[in-house]
Parts: structure tokens; sequence; C-alpha cells
């Protein structure tokens, strides 16, 4: 429209500039409408997906075309299947364990961090959001050497020195894998209380021991009611996670034949015979999707509840801290035994595994064995082509997930365009949808809806597909938040001193989104680096990765081998860690708590 | 140079619509500082940003050197970048990630009316030496003051030669000693320039002093167009008057043909053939303080109730008879504490204001 009225009045009228063929060819590509497709696109490819999963769950499978009659077969099927039952048990367990884990965990460390005068803070602050990085795989790895019921580290020791019968522990049921699975979101849980304790204006709690209340009274009837509504959303933000994560119930679970929802989900996709029921999967799907919505939902309506606490977002005072005294040593102690049983246990175990033909505890005899004899005979031709489908998607992963965020960033918070906050709840999908629900919903797509001979299923193509897809959530959040601080009337000026759309993004807002835009970018890779759930289902022989790599070597029983390409997983991990360390360190502080 | 016709803008708000522009017409000659001139919420800035093109309004059109930009009818909207203006913000909004000098030029190298890359460098340091800005041409921008980042975003706009410079309220973030210099500078430059300007303010001394015409808009309309001179001595509506500066208002009953009976007494005027009940204006500088009756016409006799003192001028609190109150300036204290608080005022009827009504 823009174009059409220019081009009548330039005939009429002289004076302002007269568009040529070709400014009005460069209008095109730089005019608003290519920002409103590269956001559109992604848009719709995650309409299109979540719509072959419901059309999918009613038909039984996609492939058979427009005419078939839609039946709730699929779903009656479920309610009947008593493996669901212990499914839908298992993941409520799990899930309940792994946020206890999460918040007990977090939320202490986070109150040490903002509320005492722990020295060190920084430090403990960098260790543990770089904690998230850890890949949870790899810990549940760990988690399994050390408290496997037959030869985990810790129960052969114990059963040795008190000449026990049985194992005491074991990690190889519902309780053990949330234990795992919590402490790897309690990263996320302090990144997401540290605000809340942070915000709590001491003024409050000094108006309360004033007026006579004690140091109890004041936690109980003050401080506590406050924090409620953000110590409830982040618990809930976490079960999300939690209700759809794949690796802790893949790794230790699947061996041991405890089944959460994900791994039934993959489980009914790659069935050891026969052919998948792809209509059964469809419909756990659409369940999974309710569940997860229905607690982001949650999540959501909580969120404005705490926003009516403003009060506690109330500025210009200094945080009073509690002086910790002689108590700081049982506090650096405890820091130090979390991250031990976090972090580093399970990286000595993978290396000690990763040494041994066999795994076996620690002694002098095993010591003997040691060698380097899994790492010489790793598949290095397979370990060398899954290391390049990872590379690649470590650097496109996040480069296209952040063309296409800052254009939906954009279009929510400044075009004022109708609907665009369509825009935004789209983007928010990937989000309260499990990504493994977009990684099966591919798998359709490829298999039955794409034309054979489109390179997509089976290529590295499709797995950059889904992952820039579930990466989108995160980016545009962050963006949505970057974007609002930068003032209006600097786009503006750019506009009317006659500056088009896509030069004003890419002069203007650009430069000024760098920080956000390289903490993204970072954060991303190294989460595009570890991805194993969406690989797991979308991974063939030709675009395999590193963690499905030493997955596959995992589930073929080969441990030891496995250990091996772990070990070198995270060695090759190092740099970008460090690069975002560096950055983390240098830069202000803006933790990001969505992974 | 503009030519606005019905202009009508709304706002979505959370209940309902807020009509900020009910239907405006406006016309800007070539070469004129126009200012539009009101209160916070009056509509005078979305006005503005209407004809910048960053709002895009309801209703009505408006022309720009004789050409459509905007027409809800025909359905015409030009994009902002193709609307050839220039505008300096009162945020500044000069652009924090580049130098002085890349500012200025980053509109000639990327924007709609391009220059030749062998005259960007001329064309830039000819706009800041407008603003006496050539020397600053590499610093970044944050590194400079409010007053300097102001000039650098009027070079900005100036040196894209723009068919219109448009300007929201560029000194209300200035400290006033900066602003009188900064005003200075917009009104040198400007007229050297030659260049039509539209300018926002809520301040009508800026107003009175920068404007060739003004608007005085209020709850979305324009209320009054004319030369400050004109508007001063002759508001529309009280409203006007009061905006222009200070009034003393004071009810009154015309009498007979040039007599109006008031609350302080008879007052003898022009009563410009009115009748019935009347609003009286009477502005500080149209009243006389005496120490002793002169026997002149309109003479009330009051008390002072406060004297404050200003520096350059003493500000009078003044209790007339039957409680009503003025406020009046002198020059230098004027019972300067003195017990004596009894005071003579004599009205200069020929500049009072007179409107129909209570």
């Amino acid at each position: 429209m823009e174009l059409s009225a220019q081009s009548v009045l330039s005939e009429e009228h002289p004076g302002l500039p007269r568009p040529s063929i070709r400014a009005r060819l460069r209008a095109c590509v730089t005019g608003r409408s290519s920002i409103y497709v590269l956001a559109g696109l992604p848009l719709l490819a995650v309409l299109l997906l979540l719509a072959v999963i419901v059309y999918d769950s009613l038909v039984g499978n996609v492939g058979s075309g427009l005419g078939t009659a839609l039946s709730l077969q699929y779903f009656d099927a479920l309610l009947h299947d008593p493996l669901m039952a212990s499914a839908m048990w298992n993941t409520l367990g799990f899930t309940a364990v792994a946020v206890v884990t999460a918040l007990v965990f977090g939320a202490s460390i986070a109150w040490l961090v903002e509320k005492t005068d722990l020295p060190g803070k920084r430090l403990v602050y960098v260790i543990v959001t770089v904690g998230v990085l850890v890949p949870t795989f790899f810990t549940a790895m760990g988690w399994v050497f050390f408290l496997h019921p037959r030869i985990g580290m810790f129960n052969r020791w114990m059963m040795d020195w008190f000449s026990l019968s049985e194992a005491p522990l074991s990690i190889a049921n519902v309780f053990g894998m949330g234990w795992v699975e919590g402490l790897g979101l309690a990263s996320m849980a302090f990144m997401m209380t540290s605000p809340i304790f942070r915000g709590l204006n001491p003024s409050l709690e000094e108006a309360a021991a004033v007026h006579g209340l004690g140091r109890w009274l004041t936690l109980r009837y003050v401080v506590l009611p406050l924090m409620w509504p953000g110590l409830l959303a982040c618990a809930i933000y976490i079960s999300v996670i939690a209700f759809a994560a794949f690796e802790v119930p893949a790794i230790i679970g699947l061996g041991n034949r405890i089944f959460t929802f994900a791994t039934v989900v993959y489980v009914k996709v790659t069935p050891d015979t026969g052919v998948p029921n792809y209509g059964y999967v469809g419909a756990i799907s659409v369940v999974l999707i309710l569940c997860s919505g229905l607690l982001s939902w949650w999540y959501f309506r909580v969120i404005r509840l705490s926003h009516r606490y403003g009060v506690i977002q109330g500025r210009g005072y200094r945080p009073k801290l509690i002086p910790l005294g002689r108590k700081v040593w049982p506090c650096w102690i405890a820091l130090a035994l979390y991250f031990g049983i976090s972090k580093l246990m399970p990286l000595l175990m993978m290396v000690w595994a990763s040494l041994l033909p066999y795994f076996q505890p620690f002694s002098m005899e095993a010591l003997s064995q040691v060698s380097l004899a899994n790492f010489s005979g790793i598949d290095w031709t397979l370990v060398w082509h899954a290391a390049r489908n990872t590379l690649l998607l470590v650097f496109w992963v996040p480069t296209l997930a952040l063309i296409f965020g800052l254009a939906i960033s954009w279009i929510v918070i400044r075009s004022g365009l109708w609907g665009r906050f369509l825009y935004d709840w789209i983007a928010f999908l990937p989000h309260a949808v499990p990504s493994l629900i977009f990684a099966v919903a591919a798998v359709l797509l490829g298999l039955f809806i794409i034309p054979q001979g489109v390179p997509f299923y089976g290529t590295v193509f499709i797995l950059l597909f889904v992952m820039v897809l579930v990466r989108i959530s995160l980016v545009t959040r962050v963006l949505n938040g970057a974007l609002l601080q930068i003032n209006r009337e600097l786009e503006d000026a750019a506009s009317v001193s006659g500056i088009g759309t896509v030069a004003m993004l890419y002069k203007v807002v650009l430069p000024l989104l760098v920080p956000a835009i390289l903490n993204l970018w970072i954060w991303n890779a190294l989460l595009s680096y570890r991805e194993l759930t969406v690989a797991a289902f979308l991974v063939t022989q030709q675009n395999i990765t590193l963690p499905v790599a030493i997955w596959g070597l995992w589930n073929g029983g080969q441990a030891g081998q496995s250990a091996a390409v772990s070990v070198i997983f995270i060695v090759m991990l190092v740099p970008l860690v460090a690069a975002y360390w560096v950055l983390r360190t240098n830069a202000d502080f803006q933790p990001l708590p969505r992974a | 140079m503009i030519r606005i016709r019905q202009l009508r803008k709304e706002f979505a708000v959370r209940d309902g619509v807020f009509v900020a522009l009910p239907g405006v017409d406006l016309d800007v000659d070539k070469g004129e500082f126009f200012v539009l001139l009101g209160p916070s919420g009056s509509g005078k800035s979305t006005l503005l940003r209407c004809v910048a093109g960053i709002e895009t309004p309801q209703g009505g059109e408006i022309h720009l050197a004789g050409q459509l930009i905007y027409s809800d009818a025909r359905g015409v909207f030009v994009r902002p970048e193709n609307r050839g203006l220039g505008m300096v913000f009162q945020s500044y909004a000069v652009w924090p990630h580049m130098t002085v000098y890349q500012n200025v030029a980053l509109p000639l190298t990327h924007g709609a009316k391009r220059v030749a890359k062998d005259r960007v460098r001329e064309r830039v340091m000819y706009a800041l030496s407008l603003v006496q800005m050539e020397r600053y041409a590499d610093r970044p921008v944050p590194h400079l003051s409010g007053g300097q980042q102001q000039r650098v975003a009027l070079a900005r706009s100036l040196a894209v030669e723009p068919v219109v410079l448009l300007m929201d309220e560029p000194l209300s973030n200035l400290d006033a000693r900066l602003r009188e210099e900064v005003r200075q500078q917009i009104m040198s430059v400007t007229k050297m320039v030659g260049v039509t300007v539209l300018y926002v303010t809520h301040d009508q001394s800026e107003a009175l002093a920068l404007g060739d015409k003004i608007a005085v808009m209020d709850g979305g309309r324009v209320m009054q167009v004319g030369t400050p001179n004109h508007l001063f001595a002759n508001p529309a509506t009280p409203m006007v008057a009061e905006f222009l500066g200070q009034v003393n208002w004071l009810k009154g009953e015309v009498s007979q043909a040039g007599a109006i009976d008031t609350p302080i007494g008879r007052i003898r005027a022009d009563t410009k053939g009115l009748s019935g009940a009347v609003r009286i204006g009477v502005r500080p500088a149209s009243i006389e303080l005496y120490a002793a009756a002169t026997s002149a016409p309109n003479e009330f006799v009051g008390e002072i109730i406060d004297e404050i003192f200003l520096g350059e001028q003493v500000q009078l609190r003044i209790r007339l008879p039957d409680g009503v109150i003025f406020e009046t300036r002198a020059q230098k204290p004027f019972r300067g504490g003195h017990p004596d608080k009894t005071v003579f005022c004599q009205m200069d009827t020929s500049q009072m204001l007179l409107f129909a009504g209570s």
C-alpha cells in the first residue's frame, strides 16, 4: 500500500524523493514486509508441527491422507494401557522429587549469595550458572557408575566394608532419577530465586522488627508471603521442564524398565520390533501438550500475582546482609559438597570408567588395569562424523534462532502491527510444549508429508529445523526484554531521517543489542552442543551427533567406550564454556533464566 | 508547506478508546517557525508524530510540500523514511553506539536522501559547523553533555536538508541556563537555513520567543492560531490567555456600556459590546502599584499579604476588597518589611482581557 501511494503521488507532486524502479525493488527487500516474512516463517512451522501431531492422534497416521475418518480410539487405547498408568505415576513422582531437590539446593545457594556476606559470591554465581551447561545425560551416567545397585562404586564399597548382602542405595528408581534431575535443575532454581531474595526490600523486614515481630514471626507473616508467588512460579517452571525431561529417564530408566511419559514416547516411536504405532504416539503427545500447557498457564497466573507485590521490586536501598561470622565455614563446606556431588563426582566417575575395560570400584587391582584401550577402540570415523554434525549445529542453531528471534521480538515490541501479540504467543509455544513433541512431529512430517527425495528426514536439516524452533522461545523472551530497554525515539529518529526499516535494524538496533545477542548466541550454542532429547528422536546413521553417539554406545552396553567419548565431548566443551565465562565475568551480570 | 485537514487519531486504552485528536485543521507556511503550544495531553506531540509518520492517524489528510502524504479516504500513507523530514526529539535520540560524525552521516549514507560518497564529509561538517560542534566530530556521543547531544541531533536533522524540521520539546531535558543557550542556537540556525519548522512545547516563554506563529492546543483541539503578539493581546478563550502568561481573574457584570461591576468595585473600560456576566483578566504587567492614592480611574486599594524576593523581581500577593487576591510583580522590594501594608493598584484597562460568561 505504501508503495502504490508513493508511485501515484510522485507523478503529480514533485518535492519528495521520487522512487525509481530500483528504489522500489530496494523498498521490497529493505521494507517491513521482509521482516514480517522472516518472523512469520518459524512461527508457521511451529503451528504446522503442532497441527501434524494433533491430526496424527486422530487419524493414526498423517500419511494416510486427508480422507481418513477421525477417531478417539488412540486416546482410548492410552487409557487402557497399564504401561501408561505406571508411566504416569513415575512421571509425577520423578517431577515432584526433582522440583523439591532443585528448590532446596537452588534456593539455599541463592539465599547465601543474596542475603549473607558470604565471600567469593561472584565465583559461586558463575560456577552455578555454568553448571547449567553440564549435560544432564553426562551426570546421569556418572550417577549410575556411583549408585547402581550392582556395579555402583558407592554400593560396592558399602557392601565390602560393612559386609552387606544387598546394595544400600539405588539410583535405578523414581526417587533416584528425580534426585539426579533435581541436582541439574538446581542451577536454574538458583537463577530464578536469587532475584526474589535480592528484590526483597529489607525495610519491610525492619518494619516488622520495629513493630515487635520476632525473627520467626517476621519470616512467617512478612517474608514468606511476599516471596511465595515467586517461589511457586519457580517451582511450576521447573516442573514443566522435569515433567517432559528425557535425558535422565532415558539414561537411568530405560535400561531398568522404569518409564516416564517422555521415554514411553521414545520406545513407541522406536520399537524394537514391528512398525511404530503413530496414532498411539500422537495421542500421548497430545496428552503431554495439554499437561504442559496447563502448567504454563498456571505459571503465568502466578507470575501476574507476584507482580502485584510491586513493593518487593522497590529501588533505592542497599540490601542488608546477614553476617555469617564463623558459620562461613559450614556454608562453604555445604557449597563444596553440592558442587562435589552434582558436578565433580560424575566427572570423576566418567573419567575412571573411560580408563577401565569394565567398570569396577577404585582399588589397586583396578588401577593396574587402567589403559587407554577404550579411546583407541572408538570408531573414530563415526565420532568424527558426529562431531562435524554437532559443530554444524552449534554454529547454525544459535545464528538462525537469533535472526528469526530478532525479527519476531522487533515485531512484538515495536511494530505496532495488528496481531503482534499472536506472534508473541506462538513464539512462546516451544517453551510450553516439550521439545520432544516437536521432534516427534518432525519425524511424522519428514516421513509422511514431505515428499521422498527432498533432503529432510535423516539429514542434518531436520535437526537444525527442530532445534532452531525449540530455541525461539528463550531467544524472543530475552530479546523482548532487551528491546524494551532501548529508547524508542532512537528508532523513530532513524525513520524520520529517511532510513528504512532493515537498515535501521541493522545500523541502530542491532549494535545496541550486541551484549544480549552475544550472550544469547553463546548460550544457545552450548545448549545445542549438548542437545540429546531432540537429536535422539531424529537421528539416523547419516545425521548422528556426539550426544547421540554417546547414548548409542551406552544403550549398546559399551559403557567404557561411551564414557571415553563423553570425556572427549566434555573436553571439547571447555573452550565454549571458557568463552561464556569470560563474557559473564566481564559484562554486566545478566543471567538467562530459561534454558 | 504543511496542510492538515480533519486529522483524527485515537489510541486504544484499557476500557475503550482515547481520542487524542478529534479532527484537527492546521496550515503551516513555507519558511515559518510554527509552534504547537499546549499542556501535556493536549495532543500536540501526537499531531507532530502524525506529521512525522511515526504515528498512523485514523482519519483526515496531511499534505507536505504540496504532496499528499496521508489520507484516510484515499488510503495513502507515506512511510516516515520517505517523507524527507528532519526531527529533533526530547530525549535527543542520538545513537549512543556512534560518534558525533557517524550520527550525522548515517542518514546521508543509508537514508532515503543519500548523497554521493565524496560529498558526505562536507555535508556532515557543514551541519556540525552550524551548531559549532565540528571539533567534537570524532567523540562518542555518550561522552557529550545534554546540550551538546541536542546540538548533534539538530545537526543530524539539518544535514538531510529536510522539507520540514520537526522538533518535539527539544529543550525540556536541559537545565535552565543551557535551555536559553540552545534556544538561541535553534533560532539563529533555523533562520539562517530558512527551513520550515514545526515545534512542540508546553513552555509559553519558549513559544513566544521562538514562534513566528503559535497554535495553542487543548484537549486535542487547536484553540487559536496567531502571531505571539496577537495571541498575547487577543486570546480567544480564557484558557489561551492563561496559557500564554499569568492572569488574575475577576468575575463581573456589565451594568452599562463602559462600566463593569466587580467584587472589588466598578471598573470603567471598553466593554466591547458585551453585556451581562463577564470574566475579566488582568495580567501582572498591566497593574501599577502606588504607595499613595493618585485618584486616577480604576484604582483600587489593597493590602499586601506577602512579598517574595525572587532576585531580579519581587512577587507580591495583594488582597483587594471582598477577599479577591491578585498576584503581580515589582522590580524592587515594594514595602521591604515596612509595617504599612496598604497599596494602591492602578489597572491599565487597554490591556485588560474581557470574555463573555462567567
